[in-house]
């Protein structure tokens, strides 16, 4: 079991450092193209039935459109060097502040005060920062356009800058343990009791399509408790199997299994069709709409019968 | 056969004979619409026509309703199926009382609709959605078919939708003093509107109030004519005859799920074959309890409610 967490969490930290800003224009990612109405295959459970494309599954707009999965793309800036800095006691507010963001140029100018007189590594550095317009752009390593860090809220918990970030060194640390991977994050929040629900960090990546998104069910699960986290156009099973969408009742049914079941015999859900031939299976999510709060609405009643006395 | 004498003619014509000749005598002397009129007083049970016979009356039913309602209506006679005996379950723990049933049910049958604009206003429905009382459980004295809340389902309610059970012992049909309602082969329940004399009869001798009467012609805009019809099911009926579910005959012997069952949105109705080992209604018998309304009146209704 252990090992298949750390094997989870290896993925989630792949997957999340693929989100970085903008993955599209920044790093000349080509989109797959949308097409719509992909074919629905038969699950096996339906008999060789087809069943309607299901709510929320990824074919009208696969889900890997914006979640772009495989290796990190990598920045092809050099690292600051920030093990040569501690060297000289220097703490991490000192370029950082005390409400921590990647510095401007100038804080840097402080100290290196002529460029000219700096040595080969540094002007080397600073000339591959520079900007087109004359300026220089400090690296942002820890690019996730999806999460606010809360600095503050971290500092005021007592957590560490390198608790997150991991101790700054020479080499490009970045790509293996600066960045408080989500598994991580959600980890720490779990073992310090701190909120865990996906807003408390993720604000401001909210796309359109999943502002929606509240978990009325299964209430302290995670996104991608259910959701594939290598492959979002899939969903997962508890043992890490994907599952494409059009099967989402395995997903359903690890938890909710006589209903499971008697939706196989057909005494949970609804079939349309024949009676004795071709009728069509509707999987939990046709009635149950949301999965998200699957729980099953209220509904206005149709008009009530006439009274006797009405009758004329 | 010398001593062969034959009997003397009865000086006095049979009583038949007479009547045949006065009814014909009569039809060449009135008017052709009159004699149609005789001829419909005069044929026979659907039950007893012949094939032609029958095809000639869905004919007569087809010119009628394209009369009446300005477009093609079909009616069919679709035999029971061999092998094949009906039955229906609902899951009263799905079922939240929305009445989708009763409108699909309604523009499905060709019911009559309400309208306080029509000169009579005499809605029917097939299918009454009873609220009933969780503290209560199921008993009728408490049930109210004419809950209207603003949502449903209400806290502390339940909903038992009751039509025709289609019972294998049914009461209305013993009570029929013409047999203008029987059951058929397959299970389903069946009534000869050409036949009913509009007694009545069989809607007290029912123990469910399946049955529904028309007290009035049927308010049915032809806009709203489902033309898909069965001669002993849906197709347009005139004023003065009882009705009531035939699990949508002309859907379901043509192999079709109930329009009720398509509608639910709940998923809380299932139907099948109870003779497929296989069908969604024999793995439901298998795998619940069920139950039927009024066991003890021995009317063995073939409409199981359970809870899933």
């Amino acid at each position: 079991m252990p090992l298949v967490i750390l094997l989870v969490l290896a993925a989630c930290e792949r997957e999340h450092h693929a989100t970085f800003e903008d993955p599209l224009h920044a790093h000349g990612i080509k989109l797959p193209p949308v097409e719509p109405g992909l074919p629905v295959p038969a699950p096996a459970e339906t008999r060789g039935f087809p069943v309607p494309p299901p709510p929320f599954s990824p074919g009208i707009f696969p889900c890997s459109r914006c979640h772009v999965g495989g290796e990190p793309v990598p920045d092809p800036r050099p690292a600051m060097p920030h093990g040569k800095h501690l060297a000289r006691d220097m703490e991490c507010a000192d370029c950082h502040g005390k409400d921590p963001k990647v510095p401007e140029a100038k804080v840097c100018f402080e100290c290196h005060e002529d460029l000219a007189k700096e040595p080969q590594a540094v002007q080397a550095y600073f000339a591959a920062v520079k900007t087109a317009d004359g300026g220089y752009a400090l690296q942002r390593r820890v690019k996730t356009r999806d999460v606010i860090p809360n600095h503050a809220g971290h500092a005021k918990a007592g957590v560490a800058c390198a608790t997150c970030h991991g101790e700054p060194a020479d080499a490009p640390f970045a790509k293996e343990k600066s960045v408080a991977w989500m598994a991580r994050c959600v980890a720490c929040h779990e073992e310090r009791k701190a909120p865990a629900s996906c807003e408390t960090c993720h604000k401001e990546i909210r796309e359109p399509q999943h502002k929606d998104v509240v978990l009325h069910h299964a209430e302290g699960h995670h996104c991608l408790d259910c959701h594939h986290e290598g492959d979002r156009d899939y969903l997962r099973l508890a043992n890490g199997q994907k599952v494409p969408f059009e099967e989402s009742y395995r997903v359903c049914g690890q938890c909710h299994g006589p209903n499971l079941r008697d939706w196989k015999q057909g005494l949970h859900g609804k079939r349309t069709g024949m009676w004795d031939g071709e009728r069509q299976y509707l999987l939990c999510v046709h009635c149950h709409r949301n999965p998200h709060a699957p729980r099953f609405p209220s509904m206005v009643p149709d008009p009530p019968p006439a009274r006797p006395e009405d009758i004329r | 056969m010398s001593d062969f004498t034959p009997l003397p003619r009865s000086p006095s014509p049979d009583r038949r004979g007479f009547l045949k000749k006065v009814v014909a005598s009569a039809a060449i002397a009135t008017s052709a619409g009159c004699r149609q009129a005789l001829e419909e007083f005069m044929k026979k049970s659907l039950r007893e026509m012949s094939r032609a016979e029958v095809k000639d009356v869905l004919q007569k039913h087809e010119a009628e309703y394209k009369a009446k309602f300005g477009r093609e209506v079909e009616v069919f006679a679709t035999p029971a199926r061999e092998g094949v005996l009906f039955g229906y379950g609902l899951d009263l723990s799905r079922c939240n009382g929305n009445r989708k049933c009763v409108t699909a049910c309604v523009k499905e049958n060709n019911q009559s609709r309400g309208s306080d604009d029509a000169p009579h206003n005499n809605p029917i429905q097939w299918i009454r959605v009873l609220e009933m009382e969780k503290d209560k459980g199921i008993s009728f004295e408490h049930a109210n078919p004419y809950y209207n809340p603003k949502e449903v389902p209400e806290e502390g309610k339940f909903y038992l939708p009751v039509q025709c059970q289609q019972c294998e012992n049914p009461p209305c049909v013993k009570v029929c003093p013409v047999g203008a309602t029987w059951a058929e082969r397959d299970g389903i329940v069946v009534i000869d509107y050409d036949w009913c004399i509009g007694c009545r009869c069989c809607m007290s001798a029912c123990p469910y109030g399946a049955r529904s009467f028309n007290w009035a012609e049927p308010n049915l805009p032809s806009d709203q004519v489902n033309p898909n019809t069965h001669v002993l099911g849906n197709r347009p009926r005139p004023r003065g005859v009882v009705e009531k579910c035939t699990f949508c005959i002309q859907r379901t012997r043509a192999g079709r799920y109930p329009a009720c069952l398509e509608a639910c949105p709940t998923g809380a109705r299932k139907f099948g074959n109870l003779l497929d080992p296989n069908s969604e209604i024999r793995r439901l018998l298998e795998e619940k309890r069920v139950f039927v309304l009024k066991e003890e009146l021995n009317t063995r209704p073939k409409f199981f409610y359970f809870y899933g």
